[in-house]
């Protein structure tokens, strides 16, 4: 047995070991394809699953690689991704010409594509969707003998898949109301230069519970500083409700925050000098339409301390001071900064109940973590790596924060 | 702003107080100090004002060099804005105290205006009564009910001189019978203690001038208008007083007054334009007309004596043709006597004769009486003695032998006495013995009648002895009729003789009658020649007096001339410099201190900025809560600095200036205007300073914000490439790291630290600069301390008391020294005081001119050196021209040929004596300039009282270390007030840092005290920092000192003075010391905070 055969058979081991200790399809799927692009040494991946309510429909569930997939869509015959469904034909595109594939040029703006691999992902009762594998090894088109790995992978992982296990009914993101678009931050600080967003591809969507996760350093929080228009990108676009936001002064900025966002600290960061209360309705005083302080304070729980100075309460409940802070703008973004970072168990289940509350009032919720438990809330997970996202996933069975674990 | 935004505001002033109170503290102090300082000139102004209205103080003041008349002053009353017109006589007189004089200004009582205000007694209503000074009292020892009597009065002006040589004698002239020109009496008694408004400084310095051998007014007192002799002031008054209705009620400083005052002025000028021009031309015809008429007298004057010359002439003629006829007639008449005289001694001759012949004949029949008569008398002798021999033989008492004896001797005595006689008429004498004693007696007999029968010889023939006597009987008678015709004539001639000696004396008589009267019509033509020729030089004098004649102009002096308001102008400029350069100090170090207090709070709530602006706040808000923060504590702090400016500081600076000026305690000021001015420009300051201090911050994005401050650049810092600094502990590494890189402490630690020292040194050289000025005058300029006025119309009494000086130990010089008004180049005048010295040689001994500009002082050349403060305030420069008033109406322009050092509180100007001659004439020394060592001045002016012409003697150095003190006093105040606000300060600033410091630390510090640190150490690593920083502070504060100490002094220098600007040694140790101490104790306090640390506290947030 040749070398290559030998590295076959390890990656095809290591898929089906992850699909096998797997709690749920979603996750077989998603670290399968995680194995295999990082066995194959892929820039991307994307697993495509068919919408049965919609004409089986291909839409993006996971993906690897610093693109936004979760609005595309492709119709079965449509691009290569619908015509691999449609055909149910592995195609391997290993030269790459963006002019005669427009829709997958599309899908993946932000990384240009060389070459492509789309294999049909269908077990023995259906045809589940497409997997697709983006540029080979340091970004070189992929050759035969990689494709050949790349298909016999999809094939292997589509046939793990119990038949029973069905895929859940596919997430419906609201509208965008923000859009980020080859977004890099640099930081000067003396001559050194760091590059800490390397070209974000997003879009934040009307009320989802967005979580964007990475090691330390990885730029998240930096975006979501952009996000909030609290720190301005050193190039890409971005916008809010087709406003651009890209080239906006610092006081245009501030009337975005003021009028449209809400933050949440990892140290709550109220004033000190302040009451509960007072803390509230300072910020309420901002905008035009207010939720009621008092209310506010009611909803995360918290009436009965709303004349207690943030010195005189507990860490959760100076976070269930800033949630409501955050809340009693009523902004249609809640930027929230590893929120339960600070806090115990306990008093973090407590907080991100209250969260989830509020996103099940319709509020988009952007949320950084290192906590991976928390992700399982989110509608959708964007894992950040080295400036980039390196990883999108589309929760379709978002969790309790009272089911979360640590 | 919105509710919870203040109440947030109010919160955080709360959580903040001690940088909210450090902005306010230092606001209050440079509102206060700048307030409470710059109202102390007002205050003083309202304070002058006030005695003004009380006193009925004069808007104007004219003056006229010819004297004012009545009617000048009734066509000064209708002049418009003129509501009162008052005349003022004035005479300055000597008052002897104590073996000094003094010159006294005496004034008339103002009815109306320059009313005097009385401190004790009543005002004086009868001539011989007199109001004194207050200050004036006090340095003379007069109280009420004392009398005081005047030894001479000084001339003053030219007017008097002008109306003593007109020599009309139409118009009455003073009473001088009592040695007073101006006064009708000279004792007075003392009925009040008065001030007065025109005087209201206390220094003798703003009296005035006189012609006194000082140039100075040494004392002010007040009389009735009656008890002037207004023969004296026939001319006119020398001064008169105006006030006008458009200046009552305005402050006599204010801009209002200025330009009203000025318009009034105007008009006063303007008349004076008319009236002075008019009363020249009178004074002049008058004077003319004299001239001529002094002229004609002299003309008439010379055609008598030529008359009389003529009269003179021909009496003489007269006079010796009568006395060549009585001489002739004289001569014939003796002529005749002396013939008579030649009968008469030829008639002598002849009677002579025949006398001689009678004589003769009567001599030879005398001559035989004789040997008759002595024939006689033997014979009788010789029988008494033989009768008393018998009886005493008889009687036993003799024997016989001796009684014969004896009868023998005898008769052989008297034998021979007739011996002779015997022998001429031929009788021959037996010897007599005691036997022959009757025979002899009768021998004798008849040799009696022998002697009568022998013939004598008379007129040539020989008779007998009765012949002859008859012959001369008939001779006798013949001559007895012979002479009695011969004494017949000889009384005619006797007679003759008289007469002619009578015709002689009477020509004596007519010859000396003619010749007195001669005599006395040449003395007369003399005499009358005599007083042409002195008259002639007078009127050559009064042609050029009339020639001379100038024209002045009035002189119209409003407040602003009057010396006591120039007093309280000076010392308000004074205080405004002083509040200038003090608030700029405290503003300055407020702006750093609010800066860096804002700058620390904005640090300190980075994450709540950040915080704010991620939630939406605009930038414009949040620093809006800054600017509120900081308007809020400068409002608060100017509302407190100017209740302690108005209650405190311009308590302290008023009760000092006060002192100053007759009208004593006066109430503080408030003005609306500048403590708006300086709140806003506090507020505008400290709110520029707010927004510089977060700008920076709130420029960060709401992200880098919450991120924190940023950790200082990777860059190793230059000194760390340094081979020491490697081998520095690294304690010490630690120490410079932190202060370094903790520069808003850094900076704030050394402006705390530099502020209390900079006050400290800046205190202690304004003090002792002051009176450094008066000792470098004293040891470095002046050679001498005492100065004694001498009159020098008194001849030799310069001289005399230079001697009895010298003879006393003391160095002299003598000089000429006066003061003159000079023309400033910005129209204003000043008095100067000139200096010629006599002999340079001894005047250098004493007087070191040490030139400031213009290179080494010459006296030969032409031309004046000048104290260094004219050139200064002045604007002069080296080669300007100073316009000297001459005093009598003449101007001299005098270039500067450079300046000199001098420290003094007036303007000073040296030349030399030739040129000095050159400019304004002859003059000779008036004073004695001595270096008289210890000796007592008292002591040495009794020692003069006696030298004729000696005016007074000062103790110059004493004289003026008052003054100074008076200054140092000013000083003293504000120095009080600076070390008052270094204390503050140093608790405001350094205390405050240092708790802030260490509470910045605090867990740094656990985490030393966790890992092993004593608390010792601890205290160590924080006081290390302050130390390092302190002495930086102290360093970069008495830097900063010395420059304020010397803006200070100069701000504090009168227009009249320049003081001494040095780096103070002692200063320098206060301020080290002091700021040291202070920066010691304040870190002692905070680091009281360090014990105190749970180092439980590391596991808080």
């Amino acid at each position: 047995m040749d070398s290559s055969s030998l590295r076959i058979y390890r990656v095809i081991g290591a898929v089906q070991n992850v699909i096998a200790n797997a709690k749920t399809l979603d996750e077989a799927l998603q670290e399968g394809l995680k194995t295999i692009v990082e066995n194959a040494g892929a820039d991307g991946g994307a697993i495509w699953y068919a919408d049965t309510s919609d004409e089986n429909r291909l839409r993006p569930f996971f993906w690897i690689g610093p693109v936004d997939l979760t609005r595309r869509s492709h119709l079965p015959g449509d691009g290569s991704v619908g015509r691999v469904y449609e055909s149910q034909t592995a195609e391997r595109l290993l030269e790459f010409d963006a002019l005669k594939d427009v829709e997958t040029a599309i899908d993946f703006t932000g990384l240009p594509v060389s070459s492509m691999v789309c294999v049909p992902f269908s077990n023995a009762n259906a045809n589940l969707g497409v997997i697709q594998f983006v540029n080979g090894p340091d970004s070189e088109p992929f050759d035969d003998e990689g494709a050949d790995v790349m298909e016999i992978m999809a094939m292997m992982a589509a046939m793990a898949i119990e038949e029973n296990e069905a895929l859940a009914e596919p997430w419906q993101p609201g509208e965008v109301i923000m859009q980020l678009r080859d977004i890099t931050r640099e930081f000067k600080n003396g001559d050194i230069v760091t590059k800490v967003l390397k070209g974000v591809n997003l879009d934040v969507y009307e009320g989802e519970f967005l979580v964007l996760l990475g090691e330390s350093g990885c730029g998240k929080s930096t975006l979501l500083n952009i996000v909030g228009g609290m720190d301005s990108a050193t190039s890409g676009e971005f916008s809010y409700l087709n406003q651009d936001l890209s080239n906006a002064t610092q006081a245009e900025l501030t009337e975005f925050r003021r009028d449209n966002v809400g933050f949440i600290f990892q140290s709550y960061n109220l004033m000190p000098n302040l009451t509960a209360l007072q803390n509230l309705k300072l910020i309420a005083e901002l905008v035009d339409d207010p939720m009621d302080a008092d209310e506010a304070l009611e909803l995360v729980g918290l009436a009965d301390r709303k004349r207690n100075y943030p010195s005189q309460m507990s860490g959760g409940q100076q976070q269930r001071v800033s949630i409501a802070r955050a809340l009693v703008k009523n902004p249609k973004v809640i930027l929230a900064d590893e929120p339960t970072a600070a806090l115990d168990y306990a008093t973090s289940i407590e907080v991100l109940q209250v969260m989830e509350e509020v996103v099940k009032g319709g509020t988009t919720m952007v949320m950084v973590t290192h906590n991976e438990e928390i992700t399982r809330m989110a509608d959708r997970v964007v894992r950040m790596r080295d400036g980039r996202m390196h990883e999108v996933t589309i929760n379709r069975h978002p969790a309790h924060a009272v089911d979360l674990v640590w | 702003m919105k509710p919870t935004q203040i109440t947030e505001l109010l919160a955080n002033i709360k959580a903040t107080f001690v940088s909210f109170f450090s902005i306010l503290m230092f606001v209050a102090l440079g509102v206060g100090v700048f307030l409470g300082i710059s109202w102390a000139g007002p205050a003083l102004q309202n304070a002058f004002d006030a005695m003004a209205d009380e006193g009925q103080l004069h808007n104007y003041q004219v003056q006229f060099v010819y004297g004012l008349t009545d009617d000048d002053l009734g066509k000064l009353s209708e002049t418009e804005g003129v509501s009162q017109v008052e005349a003022e006589r004035q005479s300055f007189q000597t008052l002897r105290r104590e073996e000094s004089n003094y010159t006294v200004k005496l004034q008339s009582l103002g009815q109306e205006i320059d009313v005097p205000l009385v401190v004790e007694g009543e005002l004086p209503i009868k001539p011989g009564e007199l109001a004194m000074h207050e200050e004036s009292a006090a340095k003379l020892g007069i109280a009420v009910g004392d009398s005081v009597t005047f030894e001479h009065d000084v001339v003053q002006d030219e007017t008097e001189s002008l109306q003593a040589d007109s020599g009309d004698s139409a118009e009455p002239k003073a009473d001088t019978s009592d040695g007073m020109q101006y006064l009708h009496g000279d004792t007075f008694k003392v009925t009040a203690i008065v001030n007065s408004a025109d005087y209201a400084a206390r220094s003798s310095e703003t009296y005035g001038y006189s012609n006194s051998p000082s140039g100075a007014v040494d004392a002010l007192a007040w009389v009735s208008d009656d008890a002037f002799d207004a023969a004296a002031f026939r001319q006119g008054y020398p001064v008169v007083n105006v006030r006008s209705e458009s200046l009552e009620g305005l402050g006599t400083f204010g801009d209002e007054y200025d330009q009203k005052s000025e318009e009034v002025e105007q008009r006063v000028s303007e008349l004076g334009d008319v009236l002075a021009p008019a009363r020249y031309d009178e004074l002049h015809d008058k004077a003319q007309k004299q001239v001529e008429d002094g002229e004609k007298q002299i003309a008439d004057g010379k055609k008598k004596i030529a008359e009389g010359e003529e009269k003179l002439k021909t009496g003489r003629a007269e006079l010796d043709a009568a006395i060549a006829e009585g001489e002739a007639k004289l001569a014939s008449a003796y002529q005749k006597l002396q013939e008579g005289e030649a009968i008469k001694a030829s008639a002598e001759k002849k009677l002579s004769s025949a006398r001689s012949k009678l004589n003769e004949a009567e001599s030879v029949l005398d001559e035989v009486d004789a040997a008759i008569a002595e024939v006689r008398s033997t014979a009788s002798d010789l029988k008494s003695y033989k009768a008393s021999q018998d009886k005493e033989l008889k009687a036993k008492k003799i024997t016989q032998e001796k009684h014969d004896a004896n009868l023998d001797k005898y008769g052989a005595t008297q034998r021979s006495r007739i011996a002779p006689i015997a022998s001429a008429v031929g009788v021959s004498l037996p010897s007599i013995n005691h036997t022959n004693y009757g025979d002899a007696i009768s021998g004798m007999n008849s040799a009696v009648d022998a002697i009568k029968n022998t013939s004598v010889t008379v007129d040539g023939k020989k008779l007998s002895y009765s012949s002859a006597r008859e012959l001369l009987g008939e001779l006798r008678g013949e001559y007895s009729s012979k002479e009695s015709a011969y004494n017949s004539k000889v009384q005619e001639l006797e007679s003759g003789w008289a007469k002619y000696y009578a015709g002689q004396q009477e020509l004596e008589d007519k010859k000396a009658e003619g010749e007195k009267k001669l005599a006395d019509g040449k003395a007369e033509v003399e005499k009358a020649k005599k007083e042409i020729q002195e008259k002639e030089p007078l009127l050559e004098k009064a042609k050029q007096k009339v020639a001379e004649l100038k024209k002045y102009d009035w002189t119209v002096l409003s407040r602003s001339h009057n010396a006591g308001a120039t007093e309280v102008l000076t010392f308000s400029d004074v205080t405004k410099n002083l509040s200038i350069s003090m608030a700029a100090l405290f503003i300055i170090v407020g702006l750093l201190v609010s800066y860096f207090a804002v700058s620390r709070i904005v640090h300190e709530q980075v994450a709540q900025i950040g915080t704010k602006k991620a939630l939406g706040f605009r930038k414009g808000e949040i620093t809006k809560s800054f600017l509120l923060y900081s308007g809020i504590a400068v409002l608060a702090g100017a509302i407190i600095g100017t209740i302690v400016g108005y209650t405190l500081v311009e308590g302290i600076i008023g009760g000092t200036l006060s002192q100053m000026f007759a009208f004593g305690p006066y109430p503080a000021y408030f003005g609306w205007p500048l403590f708006a001015i300086m709140t806003l420009l506090e507020l505008a300051l400290i709110l520029g300073a707010t927004y510089l201090a977060c700008r920076s911050i709130l420029k960060q994005h709401a992200v880098e914000l919450l991120r924190g401050e940023k950790p200082p650049t990777g860059k190793a810092r230059f000194y760390e490439k340094w081979a020491l600094w490697d081998r520095l502990p690294l304690f010490v590494q630690t120490i410079v790291n932190n202060c370094v890189n903790d520069r808003r402490r850094m900076i704030s630690t050394i402006v705390g630290v530099a502020g209390s020292a900079a006050l400290i040194v800046t205190a202690i050289t304004l003090n002792n600069d002051v009176m450094k000025s008066y000792d470098r005058q004293y040891q470095e300029d002046y050679g001498f301390n005492t100065i004694a006025y001498v009159d020098n119309k008194v001849e030799g009494a310069v001289g005399n008391v230079d001697s009895v000086l010298q003879a006393e130990g003391a160095t002299t010089a003598q000089v000429f020294m006066k003061r003159y008004l000079v023309e400033c180049s910005d129209g204003d005048s000043a008095a100067m005081r000139i200096v010629v010295p006599s002999d340079q040689e001894t005047f250098a001994q004493l007087y070191h001119e040490n030139p400031v500009s213009g290179g080494e002082v010459d006296l030969s050349a032409e031309g004046a050196w000048v104290s260094q403060a004219y050139g200064k305030h002045m604007g002069a420069k080296v080669g300007d021209i100073i316009i000297v008033d001459g005093g009598d109406g003449s101007k001299h322009e005098v270039p500067i040929l450079g300046f000199y050092d001098f420290w003094l509180t007036y303007h000073e100007m040296v030349m030399g004596g030739d040129y000095f001659h050159k400019e304004f004439g002859d003059f000779s020394p008036n004073v004695v300039l001595a270096q008289v060592g210890d000796a007592s001045v008292a002591d040495l002016g009794k020692k003069l009282s006696g030298v004729e012409g000696f005016g007074s003697i000062v103790d110059d150095a004493t004289a003026q270390y008052a003054n100074f003190e008076m200054f140092s006093s000013v000083s003293s105040a504000v120095v009080a007030i600076y070390l008052v606000l270094a204390a503050l300060m140093s608790i405001v600033v350094l205390l405050n840092l240092n708790v802030m410091f260490i509470d910045e630390k605090k867990r740094e510090l656990i985490v030393l005290m966790i890992n092993g640190f004593s608390q010792k150490k601890a205290k160590s690593y924080i006081a290390y920092d302050s130390i390092v920083l302190t002495v930086f502070g102290i360093i970069v504060g008495v830097i900063l000192g010395c420059i304020m100490g010397s803006i200070t002094v100069a701000a504090i220098e009168p227009s009249t003075a320049v003081f001494v600007k040095n780096v103070d040694a002692v200063a320098v140790i206060v301020g080290v010391v002091g700021s040291a101490l202070l920066a010691f104790i304040m870190g002692k306090i905070a680091l009281r905070r360090i014990p105190k640390f749970k180092l439980t506290d590391i596991n808080k947030q």
